[in-house]
Formats: C-alpha cells, sequence, structure tokens
C-alpha cells in the first residue's frame, strides 16, 4: 500500500478515535501538535490502527516511534 | 490527651547528609537522560542553601518550590529540608488561582525556579523569585549543622478540598522522622548498588519517599517528567536501566497490560503498589514478567505522613476484597481502629471508618482549625484517649488481622434507603469485563435520588448484555442507570482515577 494512503488511513483513525475531525496529520505530526494525543489517548490509537491494519506491535516498537510518518512506514513495512 | 511520644533512633537529614557525602562519586539521580553523581547534587544543594540564607531571617519560613523534573528543582526541595525552612511545592500546570491561592495561604516570600520559563502565577510584589538554574557551589554538607526542631514544619502538600479550595496537610520534621524510622523498619535490603524509580508529581506525597529515601542508602534515583506519556517512559526505565525498585500506581499496569508478555524485568527486587487500590487480578497477571520482585501495597492519607500500613504479599496466599489487595498492618508508630458511625468500635470482620492515631499524624490542617476539628476524634487507645484522624475510608479487619480497603466513604451511597458500596459494584463489573478498569459514579437526580453511572473502558459489548449480567449478580437498585463506554479513565496527577472530572461530564 502507498505511503499516502496508509496516511489517509490513519489520520482517519486519529479523527475518530479522538473525535476531532480537524485533525490534519502530516508525517512529521507527533504528540505535541495534536492536543487528544496524550497517554490516555495513546495505546487507544495504537490499537485501532493495529485492528485496522490487521498488524501487531511491540511495545518497543512503539517506544521508537517518533512522528506519525514513522509509525505509517512500520505499518507499510508489516502488510507488505 | 495523650500524644504519643517517641525518640527516634533515626533521624531522616542527618541520614541524607551522610547518604550524600559517603557516595560522592556515585550517581545520585538519571534526570531526563543524564546522571548527576551525589557530589553534583551536593554543589547544587549548597549554592541553593547560600540562596536562601541570603533571602531568609532566622525564624522558619515556607519557601516555594516550582515544580520541574531537573536537579535544581530536586536540590531546592532538599536545601529548604536542610535549611529548616517549610517547603511547598507549586505545580506550573495548576490554574493560576490555586498557586496564588497557596502562595497567600502559606505567606511565601521566596519562590525558587529552576529555569526562567514563564510561570502560571501571578509573582505578587513582595515576593522573591530566584532562579537556581546553575547555581552550584563548594560543598557544605559535611559541616552542615541541621537546624530545623521536631515541632517545624518540613512541607505543607496541598490537596483537593472537596470545596475546592485546596487543604493544606503540614508535616513536622517529628511525622518525617517518625515515617522514616517505620519505614526503615520494613527491612528493605537496598544499598548504593541499587536503581529506584521516581515517577510521581512533587505535589503529591509519595514523591517524597521516593526521592528521600534512596539518598539515604546512595542508590541512585532515575525519574519520570511530569505530564509525559508516563507509562511507557516508565516501562522503558524499568528495562533498560533494570531498576530494582519502583513505586508505582496500579493504574500504569492496566496501560501496559496488552504487552505484559513483552515485558521481563528480572532484575527489580521491589514493586510498591501505592496511590489507590490495587486490583489483585490485573497485579497477578503481571507477576511473571517481575520473578525476583517483593511485592509491597502501601496504604495511607497525606495526614499521616505518606504511607502507615503495609502488606507484604505472598502471591501463593493473597489477601483480596472485592479483588481489591489488602493494605495490611499498621506501621509500628501508628495504631488503628475501625469505628461505626457512632465513633464506637467495632468487631473484627465488620466494615467502619478507619481511624489512625500515633506520630506521623499531622497537628491539624494549615490554617483551618474548623477542618481540622471535623476530621480528628478522641478515641481510647489501650484505655488513655488519644487523638485519632478519621480516613474517610471504610475498611475492616480480617481474621489474621489484616487490615482492608473497601472504598471510600464518600463512595458510600444511600439508594432507596440501601446502603451501598460503589466498588461493589465495580467488582462485580469486573468480574464480567477484566481486561478495562471502570467506575461507578452516584450522582443526586432532579429529585435528589442517587443514580448510578458506569464508565468501562475497553468494553465493544452490547449495553444491555452487560446489564442483564448485573441484574443477575446484583440487587436492582445497585444496577448502573447508565452505561458509558470510554476510551480510558482519566487519571488526576496523582495517577488516581479522577471521579471528580468524571462527575463533572454527566
Amino acid at each position: 500500500m502507498e505511503l499516502n494512503q496508509i496516511l489517509e488511513e490513519v489520520n482517519s483513525i486519529f479523527c475518530k478515535v479522538l473525535n476531532n475531525t480537524a485533525i490534519v496529520l502530516t508525517e512529521i505530526s507527533t504528540a505535541q501538535d495534536v492536543d487528544e494525543w496524550d497517554s490516555l489517548n495513546n495505546i487507544r490509537l495504537i490499537t485501532e490502527v493495529e485492528q485496522h491494519f490487521n498488524v501487531k506491535f511491540k511495545l518497543r516498537e512503539i517506544l521508537k516511534l517518533k512522528n506519525v510518518g514513522e509509525l505509517c512506514l512500520s505499518v507499510q513495512k508489516k502488510i507488505a | 490527651m495523650k500524644i504519643f511520644t517517641h525518640m527516634h533512633k533515626l533521624n531522616l537529614l542527618p541520614e541524607i547528609i551522610k547518604g550524600i557525602c559517603n557516595h560522592p562519586d556515585k550517581n545520585a539521580f538519571f534526570i531526563n537522560d543524564k546522571y548527576y553523581t551525589y557530589n553534583t547534587l551536593a554543589e547544587h544543594i549548597s549554592g541553593i542553601l547560600e540562596i536562601i540564607e541570603r533571602h531568609t531571617g532566622k525564624n522558619p519560613q515556607c519557601i516555594g518550590i516550582v515544580e520541574k523534573d531537573d536537579i535544581e528543582t530536586y536540590a531546592s526541595l532538599l536545601a529548604v529540608l536542610l535549611s529548616g525552612n517549610t517547603y511547598v511545592i507549586l505545580n506550573p500546570h495548576n490554574p493560576v488561582s490555586r498557586n496564588n491561592t497557596i502562595i497567600q495561604s502559606t505567606d511565601i516570600q521566596l519562590l525558587l525556579q529552576s529555569d526562567s520559563t514563564d510561570l502560571n502565577i501571578n509573582v505578587p510584589k513582595h515576593l522573591k523569585l530566584i532562579c537556581t538554574e546553575s547555581s552550584s557551589s563548594n560543598n557544605i554538607l559535611r559541616d552542615l549543622k541541621i537546624s530545623a526542631k521536631d515541632e517545624d514544619l518540613a512541607y505543607i502538600i496541598f490537596t483537593s478540598g472537596s470545596t475546592g479550595i485546596p487543604k493544606g496537610v503540614p508535616i513536622s520534621h517529628r511525622n518525617l522522622n517518625a515515617f522514616y524510622e517505620a519505614y526503615s523498619s520494613l527491612d528493605f535490603d537496598l544499598n548504593h548498588n541499587d536503581r529506584m524509580l521516581q515517577m510521581f508529581d512533587l505535589c503529591f506525597d509519595v514523591s517524597i519517599v521516593s526521592t528521600l529515601y534512596p539518598l539515604t542508602v546512595g542508590a541512585c534515583i532515575y525519574t519520570i517528567p511530569q505530564n509525559g506519556v508516563k507509562y511507557t517512559q516508565v516501562y522503558e526505565l524499568l528495562e533498560d536501566k533494570e531498576l530494582t525498585f519502583a513505586a508505582i500506581a496500579p493504574s500504569l499496569l492496566s496501560y501496559l497490560q496488552p504487552y505484559f508478555e513483552e515485558i521481563n524485568l528480572p532484575y527489580l527486587k521491589y514493586l510498591i503498589l501505592t496511590a489507590e487500590a490495587s486490583n489483585w487480578n490485573l497485579l497477578s497477571q503481571f507477576v511473571p514478567c517481575i520473578p525476583n520482585a517483593n511485592l509491597v501495597n502501601l496504604y495511607g492519607p497525606t495526614e499521616a505522613t505518606i504511607y502507615c500500613t503495609a502488606y507484604h504479599l505472598d502471591p501463593k496466599n493473597v489477601h483480596t476484597y472485592n479483588g481489591m489487595l489488602a493494605i495490611g498492618k499498621p506501621f509500628k508508630s501508628m495504631h488503628t481502629l475501625i469505628i461505626d458511625d457512632n465513633l464506637q468500635i467495632i468487631p473484627k470482620g465488620e466494615k467502619g471508618e478507619l481511624c489512625i492515631a500515633g506520630a506521623q499524624l499531622m497537628e491539624g490542617y494549615w490554617k483551618d482549625p474548623k477542618k481540622s476539628k471535623e476530621v480528628f476524634v478522641e478515641l481510647n487507645c489501650f484505655g488513655v484517649p488519644t487523638r485519632y484522624y478519621r480516613t474517610g475510608d471504610i475498611c475492616f479487619m480480617d481474621e489474621d488481622d489484616c487490615i482492608h480497603y473497601c472504598g471510600r466513604k464518600d463512595y458510600q451511597v444511600q439508594i432507596q434507603g440501601f446502603r451501598v458500596e460503589l466498588n461493589e459494584i465495580e467488582h462485580t463489573v469486573r468480574q464480567y469485563h477484566p481486561n478495562g478498569s471502570n467506575v461507578v459514579i452516584a450522582k443526586p437526580n432532579q429529585i435528589g435520588n442517587q443514580e448510578l453511572h458506569l464508565f468501562l473502558e475497553k468494553y465493544e459489548g452490547e449495553d444491555t448484555v452487560l446489564m442483564d449480567y448485573l441484574k443477575e449478580k446484583l440487587p436492582i437498585y445497585m444496577c448502573p442507570k447508565n452505561i458509558y463506554g470510554i476510551n480510558e479513565l482519566p487519571l488526576n496527577s496523582s495517577g488516581k482515577i479522577d471521579r471528580k472530572k468524571l462527575l463533572e461530564s454527566l
């Protein structure tokens, strides 16, 4: 799957989970850029992404993700 | 009235100085990816002691410290204690009005801040705001004369009052020393090779023991920044730095639960559960991740200096009630009683309000004699009238003299004339849905009758199915009126479930 496509789908997951349709993610977005993206929502977001793409992250992998771009790349590798 | 008097063999501050001076080249802190040795810590403390001396008079006073995760903030806390003054933590994330109320009420004249970033505080004109950044001086600790007297206040912690006005809990050096001696006698096997976690906000008193105790043994303290994505950072520290001692809030475990299979922490010698009731089912799933750890559940209200009961877990024979771990037996300088609404001591096995007395107990709330009067009660302790603190916690004592926490008195509500413990409903929900936390909130409806609302994490099933289950297990008046699915239950700055926020959301 194209990275753009993944980003778009991740974006809609964020909007749904964080209940804010105005969120626009880019590859360099981080938790600092999205108000509602806090420790409480983090696991929920990851879980939704996992379910949507039918992939599974290890805790270690989640910790290493620096931004949304890396999340999408990681998804891309897993579904390839 | 008898007040417990107690000759302390151990005093905290001299032991901290010994710990600092005996391990100059060992690491004292690991903060934000950087190590600081005990010598560096001593130099920071010495520098800040000079500042304090320049700006304060002979009489002890309250000194404000702006909370931040850096060496200067921790050194400030220690310097204020060693100078014989009283420290008061101000959290820059608190509302301005709250910080101003605290500054006014404690008459803070000197405020220490580790950097010059913007404060969420309206600094009054008379107040001296001193930046402690890179203030460092030759180590003077070895020759420092500790001037604090037993009755002088070590710190004042502000807790949220039910009226919205923060309540100040003043803790004296006598209280702190009694705590230190009792805590030491729990016999943790710790020394200068140990690596210990400090994950709590400094406004929360559990942070005090997580910070001060390691210094007495020369261990290294690993801190967590406030307001970060805490649970992942705690996990990283525990694993990467091979921490040997960690006091955590149980809510941390519910975040990590999906990843328990990956977690392996063989170096952890002690896991302390604190801050809120601890769910044994969840903890037991975590036990394989910490094969060499002793588990201890510690309980205590801020008013009785950090912790005052301890329960050492034997995983083969666990004492629980409603699925929650027992809080165990009182510390050695403390005495507990369980009483009914008529202040009568009740028999073993029956539930009532836990009352505690002893050397760790505060004298009274800061400048609030009315509130103090409400929480203290004179009861007989071995025939001697003694001042007890009413914790507001519903507890009972089991056959093994082990105390069980059943919930807050405030969480006990009358519904259609029945006394209902919200925790019992939560326990029942947990049996049906163990993979997410849940909270039941009672709120009076328009005609003043209590109605129950259930907030439930990670639940994808039908409300009606859950409701049918509850109706099978509970009397109808205990079944919640509404069920709300929620991504994650909100936590307050102490890591406890924020019931107030949930109530407000209704």
